[in-house]
């Protein structure tokens, strides 16, 4: 494996806004994060390269090995000037990765240093959907972050996302469970990566990263789970016939025969008090 | 006067009686004749179970290559319920594991003589949420259902829940809540944190068939006993 050439590392100047759709009221912000703050973690996907992330000039990372993902971090919402450097090279050198990151309070994201299809350098921000999962379902999302082409995802051999390009996120609500999960060439049997067994549980969302690099042959997958978006199901039908509701709703016969008695008791008891106080 | 006469005495009698009487079928009406077996015990307090994705992280910690940031928490496979037990009733019901039809209700076993506990939430015994079980009140083939019971419990009835490992969790009846159907979702009966109960949950309420059947659940909560 080559070494990916740093001194022609790509700079990017764009901004990217993490989590434009994140302002969007259908992805709830963590309770836990205070209104003025953004979650967000870091994924280091450039295969080779240890490295140290700055961020606004100072060092958020440092010894940042491939493959590595943070927990996630609670930063101030605002605007960053992101900077990856080889390691040791920061902060005055020539980063490897530069790009402007705007994160918005509440937003839920993660940061990934990858490789474009093309295998250069690059930086972007996935926004997290912590949206509830319905009762009994999981959240899959995959992320194409690898130098490698377009790519079908399959699950137990069927294609389930059909091709997925560098840097693009494909999503969607399964059933809950395990399942084989392989990522293909798209449109062919051409096995890329995988399989491997995933462990989608109920009211989860597991986001898959397709990572590396198809000419250096080391492709991989990388999961990150967001717990706890469950929700309860819609209603518990447990009953048929209304067998047990005509129990209840109609007077019972003895109940009825019962009123009747205590009604001639107080006509007959009424009266004969009545009688013996004249 | 210190002797009733015997007419007096009767008269007397006779309307002791006709109270007595006249309670016994008010309450019996009272019992029976709005929604279903009547509510006792604090219900249950809703708890929003919103909580941040992910674990919380602060510092900013690399985690060493390959670890996952998290991980879904295991639990003991062997914790299922295997059998549902309630000794002053006579009930004693298999339990089956039980998800989500296709319609997003919960799945209730068919054969009415059986309970389901919903799998994707706290078995019993778990150090938080609530434990759900249920079952059919009754059904086109077999009649009353086990948990038609529910009716009959008192506060304070031991409840027993024997688990596929031996163990047998005991727990006694707390509340019993009748909740429109519209509203259970949301009243907290399938929170996942919190305090540790058993919740049963069957069908009460007026039966109108061109409104979907029962219009309620009968939410019966035990609590752990203490040891």
């Amino acid at each position: 494996m080559t070494p990916r050439p740093i001194a022609a590392a790509f700079v990017l100047a764009t901004a990217t806004v993490i989590g434009a759709t994140a302002a969007a009221p259908a992805v709830a912000a963590p309770a836990a994060a205070k209104d003025d703050q953004a979650t967000v973690s870091v994924f280091h996907a450039v295969p080779g390269l240890k490295v140290d992330v700055f961020a606004n000039g100072k060092e958020l990372l440092p010894d940042f090995e491939p493959g590595t993902l943070t927990d996630p971090l609670k930063l101030d919402a605002g605007s960053y000037d992101i900077k990856v450097f080889k390691d040791g090279e920061g902060p005055d050198g020539t980063p490897a990765i530069e790009k402007k990151v705007d994160v918005p309070a509440g937003a839920n994201a993660t940061l990934v240093a990858h490789l474009t299809a093309d295998g250069k350098p690059a930086l972007n921000a996935f926004v997290n959907d912590l949206s509830k999962v319905p009762a009994g379902k999981a959240r899959l999302a995959v992320r194409h972050v690898a130098a490698a082409p377009a790519v079908d995802v399959r699950a137990g051999g069927t294609p389930v996302f059909e091709g997925l390009v560098n840097p693009k996120e494909v999503k969607g609500e399964v059933d809950a469970g395990t399942v084989k999960a392989d990522v293909t060439l798209a449109g062919t049997d051409t096995v890329a990566i995988g399989p491997a067994d995933l462990d989608l549980a109920e009211g989860t969302n597991t986001v898959v990263y397709a990572w590396g690099s198809a000419d250096d042959k080391n492709l991989a997958l990388k999961t990150q789970t967001f717990k706890d978006l469950h929700s309860a199901p819609h209603g518990v039908p447990a009953g048929e016939t209304g067998e047990n509701a005509v129990n209840s709703t109609g007077l019972p016969g003895w109940s009825l025969a019962l009123g009747g008695l205590a009604l001639a008791g107080a006509v007959v008891g009424g009266r004969r008090l009545f009688d013996s106080q004249r | 006067m210190k002797h009733r006469s015997p007419r007096k005495r009767w008269g007397f009698l006779a309307a002791a009686l006709t109270v007595l009487l006249m309670l016994v079928v008010f309450a019996t009406e009272r019992l029976t004749d709005d929604d279903g077996p009547a509510d006792f015990g604090a219900p249950l307090a809703p708890r929003p179970t919103m909580t941040s994705g992910g674990p919380s992280g602060s510092t900013p910690q690399p985690s060493t290559p390959g670890a996952e940031p998290s991980s879904s928490p295991s639990r003991p496979v062997n914790a299922s319920p295997r059998s549902l037990v309630i000794p002053r009733l006579g009930v004693e019901a298999p339990v089956d594991a039980v998800g989500v039809a296709p319609d997003g209700e919960a799945e209730v076993p068919d054969d009415a003589r059986r309970v389901g506990w919903y799998r994707f939430g706290p078995a019993p015994g778990a150090a938080e949420g609530s434990s759900v079980i249920v079952g059919h009140v009754d059904s086109q083939t077999q009649g009353l259902g086990v948990l038609a019971e529910l009716s009959d419990v008192e506060q304070n009835d031991r409840v027993e829940v024997r688990a596929a490992d031996g163990a047998t969790r005991v727990y006694r009846i707390a509340s019993r809540e009748t909740v429109p159907k519209e509203e259970l979702a949301d009243s907290g009966v399938f929170r996942r944190d919190g305090p540790p109960v058993l919740t049963l949950i069957t069908c009460t309420g007026p039966y109108l068939k061109d409104r979907g059947g029962y219009q309620d659940n009968l939410v019966v909560t035990a609590v752990p006993e203490s040891s």
